[in-house]
């Protein structure tokens, strides 16, 4: 019984010192079945599985939900992780003028950040993809400003070669540079109009790198740019989305991306749900979870120290004997990037089976319902994006919806996103064409479970 | 045996011969004195299901009881129904139930989840009253196919056993379970296909020896599908992908891979793998690679491993020994093909 809750870290189980951890071999850690289990405390992310309800109804099939909590601890442990970071840059013709001097000047903000052990590589693309700056580490920041200062616009937009080219660049020092945060920093203001430009094809090409650990962020400028691919790309790569709308912003952008990068903690960064009998996945929530034995994995974006990452499940629970089940043991793998290792945590989702309804009523947890609110938010984002693309709703209709969805968002405490959904509807009141850039920044957002 | 009297086994289902070879009961290493426990044979049979849990172990493995709460009385499993119907993926051996009454299928929060990026979100529904089963689109981007004949939206289109589905590319066939006899038997039988010539090399033929166990009547309460999974059926695959060699079945515990007649897996067929190339060892926190100091390496996901460093795979992860690449999955033992029909 009082097991039911196991923080990690928490009181249950005596803090080991870190030297004992540090000794202890990657193949040894995974045969030791106490470590995870006891609650020991994790260096660098903490685990923490909710349930939806203390309870749940025996006698029928009920759906419930599972919330799993990874806390990054806000102490800076060490050094931060190097990275090795592609520019990647659209210099289309319709780049000419203010948008590319302030990407200069984003670019020379980067230089600026970068420490010698850093890897950077700068390539730009427009009909013809050139390597600026191969990837290597930045001696002379002078010279490779020059370099940047030297860019001018070209015509096309051939974005998929470009991108491709900055993961290989990343790539071609990947094996020397074990241990570092590797990540395209993609920026575009037009739709793909040399080179490959389906959208599945691109988006694949974009999963295959993630699986060899490299992610891309997107950022997307002005308002003639492909928000469904850019933020398609940010998604299955496990990279940032960020819509720019003004130039002047686009230092800004750049300056807090790589604030959130060189703030990294854990990278790839999988969730799995190991299902105990008569216990199903319905959904989990933003992600699109790939299946295994009797297990559903997600694969979660990188997470930055001092922050908070969720991942809401549905389950179906099939009619159960009274009692306190195990629903779903959960498993998180992730490398360590301050200590530069795999590590594995892992918790229990517990329910007790009652034939009492009124149980149910009062143990609702607070928590996990708010979760839920914000991704029933997401989702009522996306119907209203898709009823606009139909035209079956109107403005005013997508107005309302709107408005319905930004009261849940501020009750629920997600004021940033609350803000853009009224920057949206201002938007949409204008007739402005960025109202479904501004709405997938949202949903994005909301479906990254950063809280 | 003592051990087990005096702890956990509440009521009649003391007696009941401890189902053996659960998937989940694997000897862990040794160093902990539970480790040693269990060796020695300290399981506990969980009350509810039946399944042997080591005793370290809170909560079944198998049903996830919490192990160590107080029962009054004995539990009554729940008794498991047969399926009104499934629907039966050949590509990668799963089956999703179907209930009677609707069944919603699609990418986000439906009866039959799949994941595949040509089903829309909710996608088709299939109704299901008495022996009438009819499907129905419910305005997918990529469509429905009920046989050959795609369906148009919102058109309950009617649909019998052994039909070919097609929700966008995802291709399934419905089964209808013949009678109430038979809809208990097909679940121990089906087995993900795996590559013929391969089978031989590493299990005995799962197929028949799940059936020989099956008892003849059921006198537990435990649901039918009880029937122990045979230990030597292979729980993942290294399903090849290029290259000379053939498939690796991987059953749990370790087998040894490599050239020579010897191995568990024997691949005469690539000159590039080594005599003893590798080994690969299954318990119950996952599947590991062990690259045995082999001449031309092994790679997973292009980086190459350490000579005798465990290598954890996860699904879909690819795998080259010597000339052959491989891609790592999971292979789901069919008596528990209903985990995902939620």
């Amino acid at each position: 019984m009082e097991d039911r809750t196991r923080i990690i870290g928490g009181p249950t189980g005596m803090p080991a010192p870190a030297t004992t951890v540090q000794g202890v071999g990657r193949t040894q850690m995974g045969l030791d079945p106490m470590r995870t289990q006891m609650g020991m405390p994790m260096q660098t992310l903490s685990l923490e599985c909710l349930s939806g309800n203390r309870y749940a109804m025996a006698p029928e099939v009920t759906r419930e939900h599972a919330l799993v909590v990874l806390k990054a601890s806000g102490q800076q442990l060490g050094r931060r992780a190097p990275i090795n970071i592609a520019l990647c840059i659209d210099r289309s013709g319709s780049m000419e003028g203010e948008p590319l001097e302030y990407v200069k000047r984003a670019c020379d903000y980067v230089v600026d950040m970068l420490e010698p052990n850093d890897i950077l590589s700068i390539i730009t693309f427009e009909e013809q993809v050139d390597v600026l700056m191969p990837a290597r580490r930045v001696v002379n920041k002078a010279l490779v400003k020059e370099h940047i200062h030297r860019l001018e616009v070209g015509n096309t937009t051939n974005l998929y070669d470009g991108m491709m080219a900055a993961c290989m660049q990343i790539a071609s020092v990947q094996q020397q540079a074990p241990g570092y945060v590797h990540r395209v920093l993609l920026l575009t203001d037009g739709e793909p109009t040399a080179g490959l430009k389906d959208f599945n094809s691109i988006v694949q090409q974009v999963a295959q790198q993630k699986a060899n650990g490299i992610s891309v962020t997107a950022l997307g400028f002005g308002s003639e740019y492909n928000e469904e691919l850019m933020a398609g790309i940010a998604r299955r790569s496990g990279g940032n989305y960020y819509y720019i709308q003004r130039p002047d912003l686009i230092p800004e952008v750049f300056r807090r991306e790589l604030e959130s990068l060189l703030t990294i903690v854990a990278k790839n960064v999988r969730v799995r749900f190991n299902l105990s009998r008569w216990v199903q996945v319905r959904q989990v929530y933003g992600f699109q979870p790939a299946f295994q034995h009797r297990a559903i994995e997600v694969s979660v974006p990188d997470i930055e120290r001092g922050t908070v990452r969720t991942v809401l499940a549905e389950l179906e629970l099939d009619r159960h004997p009274q009692g306190i089940f195990r629903v779903a043991k959960i498993d998180v793998l992730y490398d360590d990037v301050v200590n530069n290792r795999p590590e594995r945590a892992s918790t229990d989702c517990v329910f007790e089976f009652t034939n009492d309804r009124d149980l149910l009523a009062a143990n609702i947890n607070p928590v996990v319902r708010n979760e839920l609110e914000i991704a029933q938010a997401s989702q009522n984002l996306q119907r209203t994006i898709m009823g606009m693309r139909t035209q079956q709703l109107t403005a005013t209709g997508a107005l309302q919806e709107l408005q319905k969805t930004r009261a849940i968002l501020s009750q629920t405490g997600q004021t940033q996103q609350a803000q853009e959904l009224d920057a949206a509807m201002q938007a949409l009141q204008r007739g402005g064409a960025d109202v479904e850039k501004t709405l997938i920044g949202t949903i994005y957002e909301l479906d990254q479970g950063k809280r | 045996m003592s051990d087990m009297e005096s702890t956990r086994v509440i009521g009649a289902t003391t007696g009941t011969p401890v189902a053996p070879g659960d998937r989940t009961m694997v000897a862990p290493a040794a160093g902990s004195a539970d480790a040693l426990r269990t060796q020695m044979g300290g399981t506990t049979t969980c009350p509810v299901c039946k399944s042997t849990t080591p005793m370290y172990e809170t909560y079944c493995g198998e049903c996830g009881f919490l192990l160590s709460s107080a029962v009054a009385e004995e539990i009554e499993a729940p008794v498991e129904e047969a399926p009104a119907a499934e629907l039966v993926d050949s590509q990668s051996g799963r089956r999703y139930r179907l209930r009677q009454g609707d069944n919603t299928v699609g990418r986000q929060g439906t009866d039959v989840l799949v994941a595949d990026s040509t089903v829309s979100r909710t996608h088709a529904r299939i109704t299901i009253e008495g022996d009438q089963i009819t499907v129905e689109d419910l305005g997918s981007t990529n469509g429905t196919k009920v046989g050959d004949k795609r369906i148009g939206a919102n058109e309950p289109t009617p649909a019998a056993s052994g039909m070919p589905l097609k929700f966008g590319n995802w291709q399934v066939v419905l089964e209808v379970p013949g009678n109430v006899a038979a809809a208990a038997a097909p679940a121990a039988e089906q087995t993900v296909v795996l590559p013929g010539e391969e089978a031989a090399a590493g299990a005995e033929p799962p197929t028949e020896a799940a059936s020989d166990r099956t008892p003849p009547a059921e006198t537990v309460e435990a649901a039918p599908e009880e029937a122990p999974v045979e230990t030597a059926a292979p729980v993942a695959l290294l399903r090849k992908t290029g290259g000379p060699a053939g498939d690796i079945p991987i059953t749990e515990g370790t087998i040894t891979v490599g050239r020579r007649s010897t191995n568990t897996i024997s691949l005469p067929e690539d000159p590039y793998i080594s005599g003893a190339h590798a080994e690969i060892t299954t318990d119950n926190t996952g599947t590991y690679l062990i690259d045995m100091g082999s001449t031309n390496g092994t790679l997973v996901n292009g980086q190459k491993l350490t000579p005798n460093e465990r290598q954890l795979l996860l699904s879909g992860d690819e795998v080259q020994i010597g000339q052959t690449t491989y891609q790592f999955e999971h292979v789901e033992p069919s008596e528990e093909s209903d985990q995902m029909t939620g």
